[in-house]
């Protein structure tokens, strides 16, 4: 994505913007700052991103999300702390902590960042000349950020690799998908806004594949005659339900990466992250996360590029329980397709040894974190 | 009736009614209603319009003007990534 020029950053779009809702708070209310023609003097003590202190800023008019925001995935990064804190231990958390602050938390996301601006690592500036949108801009939000990943596979672009059928064919959006309810992280029973709905609790996520709570999204959830096998698919009909994840069959090759290392740059004193590897992968492993809510017995893993040595810069040793989680961890692909090489026909699948992720592609040192995952026989040849 | 007679007689018409016109008594307006309010007025909101009225907006004044920008950015500094390989 192309960085905007610098005034294109701050323009605000002063026909439309004044005339929204938003239009009608007073800029200082929100950016503090003084009302002067003179820039220097306007931007005394400004605050450029006033959505950072949603609870002052936002809360008035948005108090329920802005209650539950801090609690979600993208306020908080939980999920990069469920890892963090089982590869570590107590001991080590000041000099976790100070990693995490360097490096992790630039992804941390607050509301401007998805309904006023792009996000900050790409540069930043206005989506709409500051007008609020409701709806995130897939590419210049969404994708923005997730994007080596998901971005890549769902908009098709790996060379040779087409589009997600979802995107190809419907046009769906992340948010079609991914819910405003996950995005602001609801931690709270439904009837909190929904008077009608029956009283329940919702503990905040812990992780994007977070056993405790409901699992959403889910591809059963649109196409539930598939999931039990009760369509006209054959292929669906006679594997015993629960037995592969849907991406097993409908997914095609998607990234992996080796080895991520950071630190902070002694030139520049910038932090900086280097990964070693980044390839495409099709893998097949036993479902390390099994559960209610997850109840597949084999799925698609994907190396992540975790390394025992990534925070070295801080400490010797700080992943000290670096194999109590896979390497090759559960994913779910965003690269759906109706017809895959491996759904070809049966032993497209069944005796295709390359299509497991067995022992002998893992390498040594990471043997131990993998026993979760490692496919010990393959699915043998059936008759067709 | 003469061109001349005719003219004289319409400048004297049109002096008449200015001359009557000019005594006529001032036409009454409406007295403003001052009626005393009944309870105690909300505060006004913080609406850009009651805080900052449109001629002394000026963020909107430069942030709604590309030219502006332009004019009073700081050069840029460029920052080059040290990050090798994919994020």
């Amino acid at each position: 994505m192309a960085p905007l020029e610098p005034w294109e950053k701050v323009l605000v779009d002063a026909e439309v913007f004044p005339t929204t809702a938003h239009g009608e708070i007073s800029c200082l209310e929100c950016h503090k700052g003084v009302q002067d023609p003179d820039k220097e003097i306007a931007h005394t003590d400004l605050v450029v991103q006033p959505s950072e202190d949603s609870g002052a800023n936002c809360s008035e008019c948005h108090p329920v999300i802005s209650n539950m925001f801090p609690d979600s995935l993208h306020a908080g990064q939980g999920g990069y702390w469920t890892v963090l804190d089982a590869r570590s231990t107590p001991e080590d958390h000041p000099e976790i902590e100070e990693m995490f602050g360097n490096h992790c938390q630039s992804c941390h996301t607050s509301c401007g960042d998805c309904h006023v601006s792009q996000p900050k690592w790409t540069g930043g500036g206005f989506i709409s000349g500051h007008v609020f949108e409701k709806e995130p801009s897939m590419t210049r939000n969404c994708t923005a950020c997730h994007g080596s990943r998901v971005g890549n596979e769902y908009l098709g672009k790996h060379e040779d690799l087409k589009a997600d059928v979802h995107f190809r064919q419907e046009r769906m959006k992340c948010n079609d998908c991914h819910t405003s309810h996950e995005m602001h992280g609801q931690t709270t029973g439904c009837s909190y806004c929904h008077e009608e709905m029956p009283e329940s609790e919702h503990a905040p996520t812990n992780h994007r594949y977070d056993d405790d709570d409901l699992q959403f999204p889910t591809c059963e959830a649109c196409h539930w005659d598939a999931a039990d096998g009760n369509d006209e698919i054959e292929m669906h009909q006679s594997h015993e339900e629960n037995t592969l994840s849907c991406e097993v069959c409908h997914s095609i090759s998607y990234a992996s990466c080796d080895s991520c290392h950071v630190q902070i740059s002694e030139e520049t004193g910038n932090p900086f992250f280097t990964t070693e590897g980044d390839y495409l992968t099709f893998m097949i492993g036993r479902n390390p996360i099994q559960s209610e809510q997850k109840p597949y017995e084999y799925v698609t893993v994907r190396h992540i590029p975790v390394d025992r040595n990534a925070y070295d810069f801080y400490g010797e040793d700080l992943l000290s329980n670096f194999d109590a989680l896979p390497t090759w961890a559960y994913s779910t692909p965003h690269n759906t397709q109706l017809l895959t090489p491996q759904a070809e026909s049966c032993n497209a699948c069944h005796g295709n040894a390359d299509l497991f992720l067995t022992a002998d592609k893992v390498i040594a040192e990471e043997l131990t974190a993998n026993k979760s995952v490692i496919v010990e026989k393959v699915p043998s040849t059936v008759e067709e | 009736m003469t061109k001349k007679v005719r003219r004289i007689f319409t400048l004297f018409l049109t002096m008449l009614f200015l001359g009557l016109s000019g005594c006529q008594g001032a036409i009454p307006v409406p007295e403003a209603s001052t009626a005393e309010p009944t309870e105690e007025a909300a505060p006004a909101p913080k609406l850009a319009s009651a805080v900052e009225t449109v001629d002394e907006n000026h963020c909107l004044d430069c942030h709604g003007d590309k030219q502006s920008l332009v004019d009073t950015a700081k050069p840029v500094v460029e920052v080059v990534s040290e990050n090798e390989g994919a994020g």
